[in-house]
């Protein structure tokens, strides 16, 4: 952990001196340095004062030893060791050549204490040399580059492989589906009327438990909600910023080159000690333009940039192992790139955390969005998430049934992160499907009141294909935790197998069934035929027209009900036109399905950026830029 | 199971069970309410399939109706006995969820006890157990409301918002009284909606509180339109009958008694005081008092419109809504503002509900009261259980039992009754003229006009008919019976 190390006031009066910060700028430094308990270097290259360059040439000629470019001079891989590469960043010391059994090391933090480790690590005969911190960084993260891409792939396929979505349809799954359709296939032929009837309550059961199910989380996810955010409003007060464990940012970005002005403007203003933050930008090696454009923000001096080299699959999950191997944190949390969390999140998980039993590994934020009014999609977009993050997972959580984690903003204790093997990298929807696995191996997921705004999708084009992705993953989810029922019952339990099956199994199949069941009641509405009364008898009859009606009913009710905490009351009568949301959701439903055969890791990627809003905010965070 | 929790409940369980106990008393002792005896007659003939699936769904109200055919599946041989346990019992189950309220507010197991001891066994809450499960279905969704009404504007909770809302739409399925009652409550809804949302989004606000109102009456006039190919087709169905008022007055509104009126606001005031005190007491509690106020206004209006449209109950049971009222302000008022005052109160709802009760002239209400004082109680509609002696045990009898479903639970069954929706009664539509051994007939100068039998045979009533001869002859109806004549 950084600390106020005795070389700070040295270098501080040294690079005060050669006019390379004010006195002022120096005095506020200290300040925010005791008070933060970092150093003060990370503090002035934190605020911009000084440019990093300068001040680590300044800090060769203060301590009178070589500056060394890494990338001319790269790192000894024989030197490092892959078990120590938390500590090589923790400690920003790395072994770079050994002469005659001396240990030379670079480091981008020079002085007493840094001595002091290396000499107990490497011994007494230890040679410094100084490097930037960014370059420092990237040159471990050449020297381990494959072994750690490797690992970020297979790692969890080949320790666990029953928990990996690399096989897609085990061959006893396949066997179960073929005598599912050959059972239907023999029904239909011998006893279509009977078979036709079965399979229509089938489906009508499933349907009323959907909705019931659904409406069971959100009474229980509406109950004591203000008065545990009061509490934790409270508790997050009494916290000190000294005790505050180091907790690691990971932010997977490809080709988003756009928003980086609002994401470096929304870290910035996380109230959280800086020095105790370990911000990771993770970018595609072959993404240029938003190398190029993190480069022009300088954000290397500020954020740590970790280059995933190229490899199959070209997921998010994979991009967040590799860097998870140089993280040093206690706790690491995923933002996306257009990511505007609370400022107090990162406390207030911190919080809820401590006030957790152990076995809780996540704490999992509510999404919303901030261009919620731009049009009728961005409205039905937020009135789904707030139902869903503000009424169904508290509800999910109260009746202690796995929650499938959002896209971003989950928060994890590092050790059991790295105990579980991260992310499916083969699942894309890593993050509901690592929700489900961290409740099979014994832990929990707890929500914390605050909440992370995104950007809205605002195309019906662009939202199929994100929607198409996550129902996708969704059935991937699905397919893995189901290999094992009699494990999944054991190890969640039979509210938790339930929850399991409509919470993920409802989703994705009411999404791909509502299709059937309108053009079913479309012909029979329009046309009055009598084709379809020998398959739904009259108590049949009854119960689909009351799942037809309550059913719709209800979710439009709960719909509504979405935005009442927020008090986004505005968003209220859309509510009523969510059906065409239901179509929308069945394109992507039977998109998701087509590529789940076809293209199974394929990451449909989201464009971000479209909203005029996000221009906005481009806009205020660049102003936000200059002014620090 | 853990003991420990489950104990404290053991006491509303068995004040649950003394309801049915006393419920089934009453009725061994004779008395079946009139909606009761409505509810079975028509249970009867859609289990029997004397009236088709599309009547069925289509009537109004739908919440007993499907109960009574729920139950007829489980118990068949029910009868009026099931379905009078079965209001009982959710009567019952209601008490117990006071009791449950009242723990979660914090009251102690002692307090809880006697506030839902106080509240359920008001004579005046056992009326309306034993009135029927729509009735009682008032009660249960009246509750949720009322628990959402007063936490509402509090808590600004969207589960109070829930509350409210359902709560409204089961009163509005379940007794036209109770459709009335929503009616009534519209304007005080905003007495609960939190300030700031009804200042800056009043139409949201509303539409979340009555949509599922709302829905449901669409859906149910969509059903209606599928299968009775009439939207508003229910409307026929909604019947004094049904809402246990007794087949022999008039369907058309009235003026609205004043003097009833009154009576029944200072019932209210008497089978729950303990509303006024916490009125009263509520002063600086803003949130607080409008909710009673709102609960005490809903009622007071949906007395007043069930006057004006001829749905009046009777005074008792318009006071027993005040009891569940009352439960829902103990069950959410802030403990610490909770007096032991307010408590004691509800035992005073004790006395003033038996008093009620002895002072209630209704005419179902004095079969009630003979029955819990062991006397001989009267049959509901002296002119009804002539109609079903004279049909009892016979067969071939042209009878649209839909019109008046009571005589059907009054003769035990439906066996013989070849109904409107049976193949003889249609042959006798078309060829206006059948071979039944008995034609039964309504007046069509009764307040409800001709019932489809008349209707085929217009001159029945009055005249007769060639080869019948009159077997019962009553000022709504009239029995004519093949004569030997005839059978030749």
């Amino acid at each position: 952990m950084a600390q106020f190390l005795s070389i700070d006031s040295w270098t501080g009066d040294f690079l005060a001196e050669r006019d390379l910060v004010t006195p002022q700028q120096l005095n506020e430094a200290s300040e925010l340095a005791t008070r933060w308990g970092s150093n003060l270097a990370d503090v002035m290259l934190t605020k911009n004062w000084i440019a990093a360059d300068d001040y680590y040439a300044a800090l060769a000629e203060r301590f009178s030893v070589e500056l060394v470019d890494l990338g001319k001079e790269p790192l000894d891989p024989a030197l490092l060791d892959h078990t120590e590469v938390a500590v090589y960043m923790r400690e920003l010391a790395v072994p770079w050549r050994e002469t005659d059994g001396d240990i030379t090391i670079v480091t981008a933090r020079p002085g007493p204490e840094l001595i002091l480790y290396a000499r107990r690590k490497w011994g007494q005969n230890v040679k410094i040399r100084i490097a930037p911190k960014k370059d420092l960084q990237r040159a471990v993260q050449d020297v381990f580059s494959a072994r750690y891409l490797e690992a970020a792939v297979f790692d969890l396929a080949n320790h666990d492989p029953v928990m990996s979505a690399q096989t897609v349809f085990t061959p006893t799954q396949l066997v179960i589906a073929w005598a599912m359709v050959t059972a239907a296939a023999a029904g239909l032929a011998l006893a279509p009327i009977a078979t036709l009837i079965v399979i229509n309550l089938v489906m009508t059961v499933f349907y009323l438990g959907n909705f019931v199910f659904k409406s069971v989380l959100i009474w229980y996810g509406g109950k004591n909600q203000h008065a545990r955010e009061r509490q934790l409003d409270a508790a997050v007060s009494l916290l000190r910023n000294e005790d505050l464990p180091i907790y690691t940012v990971l932010v997977p970005m490809f080709r988003e080159p756009d928003v980086l002005p609002i994401l470096a403007n929304a870290l910035r203003e996380l109230d959280y000690p800086t020095s105790r933050l370990d911000i990771k930008i993770v970018l595609e090696e072959g993404d240029q333009l938003t190398i190029d454009a993190a480069t022009a923000l300088g954000l290397e001096d500020i954020f740590e940039i970790i280059l995933v080299p190229p490899s199959q699959p070209q997921t998010k999950p994979k991009a967040c192992n590799y860097a998870l191997q140089f993280a040093r944190g206690d706790y690491l949390v995923i933002y996306d790139a257009e990511d505007k969390p609370e400022p107090d999140q990162l406390k207030k998980v911190v919080v809820t955390f401590d006030r957790a039993p152990d076995n809780v590994a996540c704490v999992q934020c509510r999404l919303n969005y901030f261009n919620r009014e731009e049009n009728w999609l961005t409205r039905l977009f937020t009135l789904d998430y707030s139902l869903w993050f503000d009424l169904m997972l508290p509800g999910l959580e109260k009746l202690k049934v796995p929650i499938p984690l959002g896209g971003t903003s989950n928060h994890f204790k590092m050790d059991v992160l790295r105990e579980l093997r991260a992310w499916d990298p083969f699942n894309v929807t890593e993050d509901a499907d690592l929700g489900i696995r961290l409740t099979q191996k014994g832990y929990e997921v707890r929500l914390a009141a605050s909440t992370t705004f995104e950007e809205a999708n605002v195309s019906q084009s662009n939202w199929i294909r994100q929607r198409s992705r996550w129902i996708k993953g969704y059935m991937q989810t699905f397919l893995v935790h189901t290999r094992r029922p009699l494990h999944l019952l054991k190890t969640i339990g039979p509210l938790g197998v339930l929850g399991f099956i409509f919470f993920i199994g409802g989703t994705m199949l009411s999404g791909l069934l509502n299709p059937l069941f309108w053009l079913i009641f479309g012909v029979w509405l329009v046309t009055e035929t009598g084709l379809f009364d020998p398959v739904f008898p009259p108590l049949l009859l009854y119960l689909s027209l009351f799942n037809l009606l309550a059913g719709n009913g209800l979710f439009i009710f709960v719909m509504m009900l979405a935005p009442f905490r927020r008090n986004w009351l505005s968003l209220v009568p859309y509510s009523l036109t969510v059906i065409w949301y239901w179509v929308l959701m069945s394109i992507a439903a039977w998109k998701g399905a087509w590529q789940l055969i076809t293209k199974p890791f394929y990451w449909e990627k989201t464009e971000h950026g479209l909203s005029k809003h996000t221009a906005d905010e481009v806009s205020k965070a660049q102003a936000g830029q200059l002014a620090a | 199971m853990n003991w420990r929790r489950v104990a404290p409940y053991l006491f509303p369980l068995t004040v649950a069970v003394m309801l049915v106990g006393l419920a089934l008393l009453l009725h061994a002792r004779g008395y079946v309410s009139t909606s009761n005896l409505d509810l079975q007659g028509r249970t009867l003939l859609s289990m029997d399939g004397l009236i088709r699936f599309e009547n069925v769904i289509t009537a109004f109200p739908p919440v007993p109706y499907i109960s009574a055919i729920v139950l007829s599946y489980v118990v068949p041989t029910g009868g009026t006995t099931g379905l009078t346990a079965l209001s009982a019992g959710l009567a019952g189950m209601l008490v117990v969820a006071w009791f449950n309220a009242f723990r979660i507010n914090g009251l102690s197991v002692l307090e809880a006890c006697a506030a839902s001891a106080a509240l359920g066994l008001n004579p005046v809450f056992l009326r309306a157990a034993t009135e029927g499960v729509g009735f009682v279905a008032i009660h249960w969704g009246l509750w949720l409301t009322a628990l959402g009404t007063v936490g509402l504007r509090r808590g600004e909770r969207v589960n109070d918002l829930m509350l409210v809302s359902v709560g409204l739409a089961l009163m509005a399925f379940a007794h036209p009284f109770g459709l009335l009652l929503v009616f009534a409550s519209l304007p005080f809804l905003a007495l609960v909606m939190p300030p700031d949302r009804l200042r800056t989004a009043p139409i949201p606000m509303y539409l979340m509180l009555l949509f599922p109102f709302g829905f449901s009456l669409f859906a149910f006039m969509y059903v209606n339109w599928i299968f009775a190919g009439d939207a508003s087709a229910f409307l026929y169905t909604i019947s004094r009958e049904a809402a246990g008022l007794g087949a022999d007055a008039q369907i058309a509104a009235s003026e609205p008694t004043w003097r009833t009126f009154a009576i029944t606001a200072i019932s209210l005031f008497a089978v729950s005081p303990v509303l006024l005190a916490f009125f009263m007491a509520a002063r600086g509690m803003g949130p607080l008092r409008y909710a009673v106020l709102a609960i005490f206004a809903t009622l007071l209006s949906g007395i007043f419109l069930s006057q004006a449209f001829g749905f009046f109950p009777s005074v008792s049971l318009a006071a027993s809504l005040g009891i569940t009222g009352a439960a829902a302000c103990v069950a959410r008022w802030p403990i610490n503002r909770l007096n032991r005052v307010e408590l004691n109160l509800l035992s005073a709802g004790l006395i003033g509900g038996t008093a009620l009760v002895f002072i209630d002239t209704a005419p179902e209400s004095e079969r009630w009261k003979a029955a819990v004082m062991n006397h001989t109680v009267a049959d509901s509609d002296p002119e009804l259980t002539g109609l079903a002696r004279a049909l009892s045990g016979k067969s071939n009898v042209l009878f649209d039992a839909e019109a008046v479903p009571a005589v059907i639970a009054l003769r035990s069954g439906t066996d013989g009754i070849w109904s409107g929706d049976t193949q003889q009664f249609r042959v006798a539509s078309i060829r206006q003229r059948t071979d039944a051994d008995m034609l039964v007939v309504r007046n069509s100068g009764s307040g409800l006009g001709s019932d489809r039998v008349g209707r085929i045979f217009p001159t029945l009533y009055e005249s007769g008919a060639t080869g019948y001869r009159l077997k019962y002859d009553g000022a709504r109806w009239r029995v004519y019976e093949v004569s030997e004549e005839g059978q030749r």
